[in-house]
């Protein structure tokens, strides 16, 4: 399958989907206009990756800093695949604010809900 | 600070004293200059990260939804939107407390709409509006095109009162709505 990588924008994240090396990464803000659009071929992508075509290992680092409601739903969205995906070592990583006194709110919400996936909190 | 001309007023003021304002338009590039600029502002004044997040996505959520169901907003290629209305920022030092109020008009129709969603979750807490939150993330309900139908419930978390809102019958069918959001 073919990897996926996206430049960040001022309101969009930079995208890894890197199927070689097993690596899914989200970094910087996401609002843009239309947010289910920009999400879809990116879901399209992991619900292929996640239907049997994982690497041995797989790392997924989310690092966004602002996010709106849409990218919230997106998220949870693509928590619910892999979680009902096919996977064999999955490490799912959630960076935070350490500055930002509401840092593992989100963190917390996905975690709480997804807690098979168990997602790790990572200061930065 | 209201006004139905066609243009978007920022304006962000301490204590009275306004610091920072221009007018644009809302698309999605004013909306990424404005919340932008406000970071910078907030970043420079030593605001809490807590307080600049809030404020930043608040900002985000409420122009994303102006730019969306606003009256008159106008439809752009690649499934963009034009929309107006006017938004203003300002600061209580004694309150340590951000004042975003924002106003655009909606067709008479929408006005009970936007009732329902608000006093659906006005009066919740934190903890009731975390589990609205994931209900409505689990049973996708209130997901269409352009969004998830979370806007109020995340903007609700992000508040410290509960948000105010005020319709004003400008014309035949069309109210001006104000909101209030205490950050």
């Amino acid at each position: 399958m073919e990897n996926i990588f996206i430049t960040q924008t001022e309101n969009s994240p930079k995208i890894i989907l890197d199927s070689d090396n097993g690596l899914i990464e989200f970094e910087g803000k996401c609002y843009p206009e239309n947010t289910f659009d920009f999400f879809e071929p990116l879901v399209d992508w992991l619900e292929h990756y996640f239907d049997g075509n994982t690497k041995d290992k797989t790392i997924v680092n989310i690092k966004l800093t602002y996010f709106n409601s849409a990218t919230t739903q997106s998220l949870f969205d693509i928590f619910d695949l892999i979680q009902d995906g096919d996977y064999n070592d999955l490490e799912i990583n959630w960076f935070y604010d350490s500055n930002n006194e509401n840092g593992l709110e989100d963190f917390e919400d996905y975690s709480d809900e997804f807690e098979e996936l168990n997602i790790k909190a990572v200061a930065f | 600070m209201c006004s139905t001309d066609d243009k978007l007023n920022v304006c962000l003021t301490i204590d009275d004293s306004i610091i920072y304002e221009f007018h644009k338009t809302i698309n999605e590039d004013s909306i990424v200059q404005t919340a932008k600029s406000i970071e910078t502002i907030l970043t420079k004044s030593n605001a809490k990260a807590s307080k600049i997040q809030n404020v930043y996505e608040i900002l985000v959520e409420i122009m994303q939804n102006i730019l969306n169901y606003s009256y008159g907003n106008i439809d752009l290629p690649d499934n963009r939107r034009e929309a107006t209305g006017s938004i203003s920022l300002s600061y209580s030092s004694e309150k340590d407390a951000y004042l975003l109020q924002t106003c655009n008009l909606v067709e008479e129709d929408q006005k009970e709409e936007i009732k329902d969603r608000l006093y659906q979750v006005r009066d919740l807490d934190d903890k009731q509006l975390r589990k609205l939150a994931r209900q409505k993330m689990r049973s996708r309900e209130d997901n269409h095109e352009k969004g998830a139908g979370l806007g109020f419930i995340t903007i609700a978390r992000k508040c410290s009162e509960p948000i105010s809102v005020e319709f004003i019958a400008v014309d035949n069918g069309i109210e001006q709505v104000l909101f209030k959001f205490i950050i």
